[in-house]
């Protein structure tokens, strides 16, 4: 950024850095004067979004996330095995997050198959023991998450969450 | 900045959304045109909202991670939920509410801490008019102009300007993790993003002004870039 540096300003927009300077500058002004950025990512996370709506299944809620609850503070949250709870209406699924897996229920328990979906892709269904219980490899890298549930009640999707 | 956004020749798909979908829609209106499939709809909803969101959680300073992460959760779960919110009234506080449960599920979990997000590093300068205190007006219109000549770049180029824009600055390796480009042609794509930012029709008359042909040697290779990521 010192090509602007002398007393002189310089304002040749052919020049390169000169150019990226100026854009910086006017970038950080609409900043400090509290202007909205275009956020390069706003768009495809609207995209995204959109592209996985998943209009048939029936949504269940986010109602219940250990790492949530409890003012006793972090350090409690932490140590313990995370759990969600997802639901809508009388139907649910739960989850128990340990190491490397998703450990769920189906809610009430039913026979049915569980998918876990993430922005890559869908992975193969598991199928649920005659409780409805399920198991999950813990996918290896981060990101968002949501499971859609098959069994003889209809198709259930849980709100996208992060591990 | 909006308001000569929409005055302006509408961009191309890349754009700026509000050239598409004038500010004057009303949140209510936009919320139900989405939801009646109506995707502009969604992305000028989206468009008005995010730097609310992004304000949220930025008083969190989380990684460039899990900033992602939590943006792209309240987007996710907002499409679905839209339905459920009876009163636009309503949205801005469930998208608040939302990026903090998020932010503080982010932080009780246990991850990454430094703050990355090139847009929420960048320091606020002392001067940022220096060396323009005399001319207040030509400087607000050069920097007008070159903000919508940004919002015309392709997602690709915004990002790789605003990280080349982020102080401290963002090592080449991290710069070429996140665009997934090579470390070598960091370099020569600054340099497309650079001319097709000249290529603006709001830079036009300011090339002019500064006697300098309108286009650049590299024109031919300001050909937008197809955005390969996700």
């Amino acid at each position: 950024m010192t090509t602007t540096s002398g007393d002189q300003p310089r304002h040749d927009w052919q020049d390169d850095e000169v150019l990226l300077h100026d854009l910086v500058a006017a970038l950080r002004h609409a900043d400090a004067a509290g202007q909205p950025l275009p956020d390069p990512r706003a768009e495809q996370m609207a995209d995204a979004a959109w592209a996985w709506r998943d209009l048939d299944a029936e949504l269940a809620a986010l109602v219940h996330d250990s790492a949530l609850e409890g003012a006793s503070g972090m350090r409690a949250a932490r140590v313990t095995t995370r759990t969600l709870m997802f639901m809508s209406g009388p139907h649910g699924v739960d989850i128990e997050v340990t190491d490397d897996a998703l450990v769920g229920q189906l809610c009430p328990a039913e026979v049915g198959s569980v998918v876990l979906v993430t922005l890559a892709g869908e992975q193969a269904p598991v199928e649920t023991d005659e409780y409805g219980s399920f198991v999950l490899d813990r996918p290896a890298e981060g990101g968002v998450l949501r499971l859609r549930c098959r069994s003889a009640s209809g198709v259930l999707v849980t709100d996208w969450f992060v591990l | 900045m909006r308001r000569a956004a929409a005055s302006t020749s509408p961009p191309d798909s890349s754009g700026w959304k509000t050239a598409v979908m004038p500010h004057e829609v009303s949140v209510s209106e936009l919320a139900t045109r989405a939801m009646d499939g109506d995707q502009q709809a969604w992305r000028a909803l989206v468009d008005r909202y995010h730097p609310l969101v992004r304000s949220v959680v930025r008083g969190y300073r989380l990684s460039a991670a899990d900033t992602e992460d939590v943006l792209q959760t309240v987007w996710l779960r907002l499409v679905e939920h839209l339905a459920d919110l009876r009163d636009a009234q309503a949205l801005p506080k469930w998208l608040m509410t939302t990026a903090r449960r998020e932010c503080l599920r982010v932080l009780r979990t246990g991850s990454r801490t430094v703050p990355m997000d090139p847009l929420d590093t960048m320091p606020i300068p002392e001067q940022p008019d220096r060396g323009q205190v005399d001319d207040g007006l030509l400087a607000a219109e050069r920097r007008e102009a070159l903000l919508v000549a940004f919002a015309t770049l392709s997602d690709r180029h915004r990002e790789l300007l605003l990280l080349l824009a982020a102080d401290p600055p963002v090592p080449y390796a991290e710069i070429s993790r996140r665009l997934a480009i090579p470390v070598g042609s960091i370099g020569p794509t600054r340099a497309r993003a650079l001319a097709r930012l000249r290529l603006a029709p709001t830079l036009a008359g300011h090339l002019a002004d500064a006697g300098a042909p309108t286009l650049p040697p590299q024109s031919p290779l300001g050909a937008q870039a197809p955005s390969t990521r996700r």
